[in-house]
């Protein structure tokens, strides 16, 4: 029997609370960002990439963005970043 | 990120690239169907991306359902290498011979070098280690290095007290301790002096034990104590000691050459014969050398930051003795060189600081300033010792 949408959900606040739904962003620099727990590319070209991590969307905007490295939560942008948006 | 480039390269990987459909969706069905994709770029619409070329095929699926077309731009790895020059039965062949070959070699002496000589030259060196089944091209589990080491004290007891042979790598390093000037192996072992051997100016005494006898500058004759082996103690009496050290003395030597009937001389010719040299092995490159002729070999070796390989060309000319008129000058040489080996040979441990030749008929004189080792220990008779050689 599935899990109730209230206990869903305190689970869900409680690894917020802990930081685990969150995704970790890592910048070197203005070359390169590490995403840790995205869900899905939403929208991707040279000048932005945007990602789906949950219950936050982050677009990495820049010139000649490319996806280094993929696995199924990680992910790694190279490229010339110029600002990094958390309202999208 | 070495190990992952060699990684992908011994599993083969291609560069496609991607048309129309969603972009995005495409990367999001691979990493969800497990396929690997690295360096993915978008250049005006169009995806590039890497991945392995076992995952291309479940690429397909992917495209399709992204409503893109895939097209491979790049072939890259070992597969494809091997694919790509099937018919070349000539590459597998030589890279079998090759690791063959550098295990061989590996397992091989390629160079013989000698650390801590002063004395000794290393051209004998080399030779002796040779002769006792050291050198370029030998097996280096062939060698035992105690034994090596022990046969070569034997043989150098006069000279060397102390060898190690170290195999390091593909080098036969031979690390040797000479002796001092006096030869303290063979030192009596009982109550003796050091006395002057011949005429002679000191110019520098390093004592080892008993009393210097002398100063520096002070000029000697043969025979002169020079360390004292008899020490005075406090109290009156007298100790015999073994007296030991060095003593270097400036002293002239002359040297006579007759050069009546040296009107015959060697003369290098333009017939050279070319040998290939490869661990020892020479293989001559056209040419013959008979036995009973004359040569003179010049030698050149690959050298890679100071090291020299085993492994070189030998430039051999032929020599032709007739008769040659020779001049003063060239007289002179060749009595210098009969004074150096001669020298060289009697002397070993003499350094010639200045030196004159005088031509006197059929005669040339050298005149040499030479530093020796001056000193001999000579036994100090006793009551004790009389008795026992009674």
């Amino acid at each position: 029997m599935g899990k109730s949408l209230l206990e869903r959900l305190g689970e869900d606040s409680e690894l917020i609370a802990e930081g685990r739904l969150l995704p970790r962003v890592e910048l070197n620099g203005n070359t390169e960002a590490v995403v840790d727990g995205y869900k899905s590319i939403i929208e991707y070209d040279c000048a932005v990439v945007r990602l789906d991590c949950g219950r936050l969307r982050v677009r990495f905007c820049g010139d000649g963005l490319s996806i280094r490295n993929l696995t199924l939560e990680r992910l790694a942008i190279s490229g010339c970043i110029t600002g990094v948006d958390f309202s999208c | 990120m070495i190990v992952t480039k060699i990684i992908r390269l011994l599993r083969g990987y291609v560069l496609f690239s991607a048309f129309g459909g969603f972009n995005e969706r495409l990367v999001n069905l691979c990493v969800e169907s497990g396929i690997t994709l690295w360096d993915v770029c978008v250049n005006g619409g169009v995806v590039h991306a890497y991945t392995y070329a076992s995952d291309y095929f479940k690429l397909r699926h992917a495209a399709r359902a992204a409503g893109a077309r895939i097209k491979i731009c790049q072939k890259r790895g070992l597969g494809f290498f091997i694919k790509r020059h099937r018919q070349r039965i000539g590459f597998p062949v030589g890279a079998f011979v090759f690791i063959l070959l550098i295990y061989l070699l590996s397992t091989m002496i390629w160079t013989v070098s000698i650390e801590g000589n002063v004395r000794l030259y290393e051209d004998d060196m080399v030779r002796l280690l040779s002769s006792l089944g050291v050198s370029p091209g030998v097996f280096k589990s062939h060698i035992d290095t105690d034994d090596v080491e022990q046969q070569l004290t034997v043989l150098l007891e006069d000279s060397v007290y102390w060898t190690s042979l170290n195999i390091e790598g593909s080098c036969a390093k031979l690390e040797i301790r000479e002796l001092p000037g006096i030869k303290l192996k063979q030192s009596l072992g009982s109550p003796c002096n050091v006395v002057a051997d011949f005429d002679g100016v000191i110019v520098g005494m390093s004592v080892l034990g008993g009393k210097a006898g002398v100063k520096t500058g002070s000029a000697v004759r043969r025979g002169d104590l020079l360390i004292s082996g008899v020490i005075e103690n406090k109290d009156a009496t007298t100790s015999l000691y073994e007296a030991m050290g060095e003593a270097v003395a400036m002293h002239t030597r002359e040297f006579s050459i007759d050069i009546y009937g040296r009107d015959i001389e060697c003369l290098l010719t333009d017939e050279t014969v070319y040998r290939v040299g490869f661990f020892g092995l020479e293989l001559p490159l056209g040419g013959r050398t008979e036995d009973g002729e004359s040569f003179f070999c010049r030698e050149l070796r690959l050298n890679i930051g100071g090291v020299e390989l085993p492994a070189g060309l030998s430039k051999i000319y032929r020599l032709s003795t007739q008769p040659v008129q020779l001049d003063e000058e060239r007289l002179s040489l060749i009595a210098l060189s009969e004074f150096f080996m001669e020298r060289n040979q009697k002397f070993k441990n003499t350094a010639v600081i200045s030196q004159s030749v005088v031509r006197e008929g059929d005669k040339i004189s050298f005149n040499a300033r030479c530093l020796d080792y001056i000193g001999v220990q000579k036994e100090i008779i006793t009551q004790e010792n009389t008795d026992i050689s009674q």
